[in-house]
């Protein structure tokens, strides 16, 4: 009796032991494959390393070095592959073919800023790391490249990627936007190239132009035209707007009050930022979505619905007027509409005036030219590699590089049409075994999706929604504004901010969001009356005792030293 | 308390190695415990030191002491005090209305005669405990929402259409009344396994002297509980400010905050979204050591005044 006691404690013990202990045999398995990358390297070592600078250069690369890349997962190879991992995906496998290079790439067990710092943290970081370092590590990328992290790049960039510094000589902006406050340069780019007459609002109002029909009224121009159309929506069909947050975060309507706004500022006329959350037009709109919720016209639990929720309720018709992108609300709202047989219209509202006297103010997302770093070579890295690591993503910047990260692989994924341009094949618009044309773009393609290093061109749009002619013509529509109006605050300004403030901003900022976020609700439900002079008054104020004004200062300050250093090194005035 | 004579270092050395020796096992299934508990509890607060430091993850500990600065900026927040009085109010609501739950489930059962009845009830209210978290919060969102059942019910009283979870005078209510939904049975266990310890016989005796079932209840089953009851109040007690902020995060949104924002939702938003570390578990510490206080002034008063105490 006593004995068969001990056994049952002996296991019971073994058990709890074997439990607590997956932790660690946890950490031990997602070593191994960089274990394993290290000594395959190894076995690549070429034995001259002389023979890398001969002659011109050409793909596939010789005597490549593998390297490992902390990277994250595009949307749609875990359904398609049944895992999260980059390194099954056609894409990763087709540029490895042709750059010659062996990429390993790396994810973190949740895309967080929690994880990313565990990793940096625990010196568990890769050769190079992927799009992570600008939203993740605390104080952005300034503070990476002051704390050793990432190394500088200007001198590699030009010395392996010849294609890379070509398009920053044809596009000087682009080297501005990538540079940063100390004068050098930590991220290989990813490159958002939209010529002006291209589109490049990738989100907006979305209308019922059915509904529209049969009330026998036209495609709003102004704010007030909205306002009669919600009216008639309500009164025929019951039907409200419904959106996410950003109906008064981004797009159409913030546009309408508050010109040429992006992350929080915008540009006054003389070139000044100011703060959005503080300023008269963002009242004026408070106050006109305060109106529409008291009307009913919105839907009361619009702060809190997730884009799917948009999409359920346009779907079953309780909805005439809806914020949404492109591609994940209209696109696959329209997808779904087709799959359910729901017959439905709608078309994207164009940038609307304030009223009939107001200009139609900007409406797109910050630069023409916009280039974001996003490939970043950490201290971890051995120098042989650096060749093989510029080479490969040099490679993105080629004709053939740029045809794979924005259609993937000619004959399977993508053809050329009459006109010469690239388009999606049947594989990726109607896909036998039911994925979405965003999933298989995740199997095929990179560059649609945040931290892809080349150049996204603005047909992977068209590419993208044509499914769906409506979806197709959107981005167009959303974009047609006039050539006066005025251009976006940059986005890029945050380069220039010196590391002691960016760490002041992200101070200030948490504070401030915390009480812009809930005042806001507080405004468009009426808790508070927005109207009432006291009231704004004594919210500004709040802003202003979290120091609102010091952080419109240190934009400015950024904006100035941008703008200098376009002037003085780029002759370029913005 | 067991040995009335004092025992030389000696005789103290050979009785714990007897003790080992006889109850070995015993010994090796509380091992892993404790390892758990130095691994995840103790080994952990060495990490503590950041809250006194501009902690950097590339840098690692020990660098950029800064003494009480995030302490400091804590003290002067616009939000230090709502968060207190939001963290004290929903548990002080949870105190009042939550906690005498689950000891009346058990005294009900109590009384129950049926066996078959008392054990398929049990399981039926044990049921809620088991769905996650992130699950409960969903189905609460939905029915609060302004489509949702309870939404509409309470929309046609009140007349706002709105859902609950964007009404901040209703959050307290929504999240204790789910609470109470989800937890009360489980929480019953303990009430119930305590009243298995009370002897028949006191039963007996007290429906000799005349007792009806009320007075037995009130006499016999309650007294018999009481040390579980304020032994559990103690807990409750000890985490006074400090809210399951889980549920919190799954359930408010900014139209809430006022009501819904506590220290643990604080901490989350400024520690895990926007990467302030140090200031974060400075403020976690603060919450923390306010907790222990309160946790070790509750035992105190609770044994001077009912003799009943943790140590």
């Amino acid at each position: 009796m006593k004995s068969w006691k001990k056994i049952v404690a002996i296991a019971a013990a073994a058990s709890m032991m074997s439990a607590l202990l997956v932790g660690c045999a946890d950490d031990t398995t997602t070593n191994q494959p960089s274990g394993s990358g290290e000594s395959q390297s190894g076995e690549e070592t070429p034995d001259d390393t002389s023979s890398a600078e001969v002659e011109e250069f050409t793909y596939p690369m010789k005597d490549a070095q593998s390297f490992r890349v902390l990277g994250m997962c595009v949307t749609g190879v875990k359904p398609y592959y049944g895992e999260s991992n980059m390194n099954l995906s056609e894409y990763t496998k087709e540029a490895e073919r042709l750059t010659g290079i062996d990429i390993q790439v790396e994810h973190l067990p949740v895309t967080d800023k929690t994880n990313f710092n565990l990793a940096i943290t625990n010196g568990n970081y890769a050769d190079a790391i992927e799009g992570l370092v600008s939203g993740n590590y605390t104080g952005g990328v300034a503070q990476a490249a002051a704390d050793g992290i990432i190394i500088p790049l200007e001198d590699l960039i030009e010395k392996y990627m010849p294609n890379l510094t070509a398009l920053m000589e044809e596009y000087p902006t682009i080297r501005a936007q990538i540079t940063m406050d100390d004068g050098h340069i930590y991220g290989i780019p990813g490159i958002n190239l939209s010529k002006d007459e291209e589109g490049h609002a990738t989100n907006g109002l979305i209308i019922r132009t059915d509904w529209l029909e049969e009330c026998g009224l036209e495609m709003p121009k102004t704010i007030d035209d909205l306002y009669k159309v919600l009216v008639a929506f309500k009164e025929k069909y019951g039907a409200s707007i419904v959106s996410q947050t950003n109906l008064v975060t981004q797009g159409t309507l913030v546009n309408a009050f508050c010109p040429n706004v992006s992350a929080g500022f915008g540009l006054d006329e003389s070139g000044n930022a100011y703060s959005l959350y503080i300023s008269d037009g963002y009242r004026e709109l408070l106050s006109t979505v305060n109106k529409w919720y008291e009307e009913g016209l919105i839907h009361a639990d619009f702060l809190n619905f997730k884009v799917a929720d948009v999409r359920k309720k346009t779907l079953a018709g309780e909805v005439g007027v809806l914020w949404g992108m492109g591609g994940s609300t209209m696109n696959t709202m329209l997808q779904e509409a087709t799959a359910a047989g729901v017959e439905i219209k709608v078309e994207a509202v164009p940038p609307l005036a304030k009223d009939a006297s107001s200009p139609i103010l900007n409406n797109n997302n910050g630069e023409y030219i916009k280039a974001t770093p996003n490939l970043f070579i950490t201290n971890l890295c051995d120098e042989k590699k650096y060749e093989s690591i510029c080479r490969y993503y040099d490679f993105m910047f080629t004709e053939e590089g740029i045809r794979l990260g924005n259609y993937g692989i000619e004959g399977v994924s993508y053809y050329i049409n009459a006109d010469g341009l690239e388009t999606f094949t049947e594989l990726m618009l109607h896909n036998e075994d039911g994925f979405t044309t965003v999933q298989m773009m995740g199997v095929y393609c990179r560059n649609h999706s945040s931290g892809f290093v080349g150049i996204q061109e603005y047909n992977y749009l068209r590419n993208y929604y044509m499914a769906n002619p409506a979806a197709s013509r959107a981005s167009d529509i959303w974009s047609d504004v006039p050539a006066t109006s005025a251009p976006n605050i940059p986005v890029s300004f945050t380069n220039y901010y010196t590391t002691a403030e960016a760490e002041e901003v992200a101070l200030i900022k948490t504070d401030i969001d915390t009480e812009f976020t809930s005042k806001r609700a507080d405004f468009i439900y009426g808790k508070l009356d927005v109207d009432d002079d006291a009231v704004w008054a004594d919210y500004v104020n709040t802003l202003k005792g979290m120091k609102i004004d010091r952080y419109t200062e240190i934009v400015n300050n950024a904006l100035d030293k941008k703008a200098q250093v376009l002037k003085d090194q780029y002759g370029i005035v913005e | 308390m067991a040995y009335k004579y004092r025992l030389s270092k000696e005789q103290k050395r050979k009785l714990i190695v007897k003790d080992f020796k006889k109850n070995w096992a015993i010994y090796l299934i509380v091992l892993p415990i404790i390892i758990y508990y130095l691994m995840f509890e103790y080994i952990p607060m060495y990490g503590v030191q950041i809250a006194f430091q501009d902690y950097r993850p590339a840098l690692g500990f020990g660098k950029n002491w800064v003494g009480f600065k995030h302490f400091e900026r804590f003290f002067t927040s616009p939000y230090f005090w709502r968060l207190f009085k939001n963290a004290f109010l929903i548990n002080w609501f949870e105190l009042i209305f939550s906690f005498p739950v689950p000891i009346i489930i058990a005294l009900l059962f109590n009384e129950l005669k049926s066996k078959t009845f008392k054990n398929v009830a049990n399981t039926f209210i044990y049921l809620p405990h088991f769905i996650t978290m992130v699950v409960v919060c969903s189905m609460v969102k939905e029915f609060v929402s302004a489509d949702g059942f309870i939404g509409q019910m309470v929309a046609s009283v009140t007349g706002v259409e709105k859902s609950l979870l964007l009404q901040s005078q209703y959050f307290r209510t929504v999240y204790i009344a789910s609470g109470v939904w989800q937890g009360a049975g489980w929480g019953s266990i303990i009430y119930v396994a305590a009243l298995q310890g009370v002897d028949t016989q006191l039963y007996d005796a007290a429906s000799v002297d005349g007792a009806g079932r009320w007075q037995q209840m009130w006499h016999v089953t309650l007294p018999a509980i009481a040390p579980t009851i304020i032994l559990k109040f103690i807990l409750e007690l000890g985490s006074m400010f400090s809210t399951g902020s889980q549920k919190i995060l799954l359930l408010y949104n900014e139209a809430i905050y006022d009501t819904a924002d506590v220290i643990g939702t604080y901490v989350h938003r400024y520690g895990m979204q926007s990467g302030q570390y140090s200031y974060s578990t400075a403020v976690g510490l603060f919450s923390n050591l306010i907790n222990v206080s309160m946790f070790i002034s509750a035992n105190q008063i609770s044994k001077k005044v009912a003799n009943i105490s943790l140590w």
